[in-house]
């Protein structure tokens, strides 16, 4: 959950969940801040801290320790003792976990209305795309079967080769991966039988059909 | 050494849907004056009278392919010096290093993030002038 909070504030999270991890991380990653929780897993949260402002290199970095173990009131020494620049108690309550952050750096806002608009624009084009990519991946079918008429006709291959390089290239950029990932497979084996021939379409062929099916079915799905 | 802003993008691709997202994020998010070509011979047409700062070229399209538009913007004496950027989805082995010796500038593999890309194109702009 602080990870995605502190995400939308455009910080680079990095999340791991064991105390040695944790040093080593630190170390390599130098991070702007630490949140630590003190019971974590392997090394206890105060010798964490206490390693990390030994150590030359993370020493500056500012932790804040959490717990809902551990509070203040009783653990002041040792969270003193530890080296812990700031404390906050679990649950979090997020305005809260905000204003210790600050204390060390500020953090930005939220996407603004710009970023908002341009979120809803991209929306309205996915739309646009998700609307023709039923007939995208029919055009690539029918591909498929003028080329399975002749696999030596370099014409239809190149076609063939074009089409899936297209939704290879485009699905991610409006939020269909599979899309990408099953079309860049069957680019995968065009390119091989462009290289090596069209044996490798004969040998390739029901994986290019599976490929084909799994890429019908999302295309199906938006198209309804 | 002071970077000169980068104002005026070229953008050459066949598929619209690309065309239009990448126009959007480039002007929403970089504030960047975008002109869109859907084909090699439209931007052979366009480029010496948009003068852009800098080209993005699709590799793989219909027609004149992205080398060989390269190939010719470059004898376009305006536009010798525009850096060009590749985008495509296919960067095989090697392949960076072989659309450099094209005369590429960089490359940027597709599919892209909308949201990033302007910010890709500054990283890549920055990167032109410090060379």
């Amino acid at each position: 959950m602080i990870k995605t909070v502190l995400e939308k504030h455009n910080c680079r999270v990095t999340h791991v969940t064991d105390g040695k991890l944790g040093l080593e991380t630190a170390q390599n990653e130098k991070p702007d801040l630490i949140l630590l929780d003190l019971l974590v897993p392997g090394v206890h949260g105060f010798e964490l801290c206490k390693m990390l402002k030994n150590d030359e290199q993370t020493k500056n970095i500012p932790v804040i320790a959490m717990s809902a173990v551990y509070k203040p009131a009783f653990a002041g020494p040792e969270l003193k003792d530890a080296g812990v620049d700031a404390f906050i108690e679990k649950p979090l309550h997020l305005p809260a976990l905000r204003d210790k952050i600050e204390r060390f750096f500020p953090l930005q806002d939220e996407p603004g209305e710009e970023d908002r608009s341009v979120k809803d624009q991209l929306q309205r084009l996915r739309s646009q795309y998700i609307e023709e990519l039923p007939e995208k991946i029919s055009e690539l079918i029918s591909a498929w079967r003028f080329l399975q008429q002749n696999f030596k006709d370099q014409t239809s291959l190149s076609r063939f080769r074009m089409l899936a390089h297209k939704l290879h290239g485009s699905g991610t950029t409006f939020g269909f991966k599979n899309v990408t990932d099953y079309a860049k497979k069957i680019e995968e084996i065009l390119l091989k039988a462009m290289d090596i021939g069209e044996e490798v379409l004969v040998m390739e062929q029901d994986k290019i059909i599976e490929l084909l099916k799994n890429l019908h079915s999302p295309a199906q799905q938006v198209g309804k | 050494m002071t970077i000169p802003p980068l104002k005026r993008i070229l953008y050459v691709e066949d598929e619209k849907d690309l065309r239009a997202v990448a126009k959007l994020a480039l002007e929403s998010l970089g504030a960047f004056s975008v002109e869109t070509c859907g084909s090699g011979e439209e931007a052979l047409e366009k480029a010496p009278s948009f003068q852009p700062d800098l080209i993005i070229l699709d590799v793989l399209m219909p027609g004149m392919d992205g080398k060989q538009t390269l190939k010719e913007l470059k004898e376009i004496p305006t536009l010798e010096n525009v850096p060009v950027v590749f985008m495509t989805a296919w960067v095989q082995p090697g392949g960076i290093a072989q659309y450099k010796e094209a005369g590429a500038f960089d490359v940027i593999e597709k599919p892209f993030e909308p949201m990033s890309l302007a910010k890709k194109i500054n990283s890549i702009w920055g990167r032109v002038h410090r060379q």
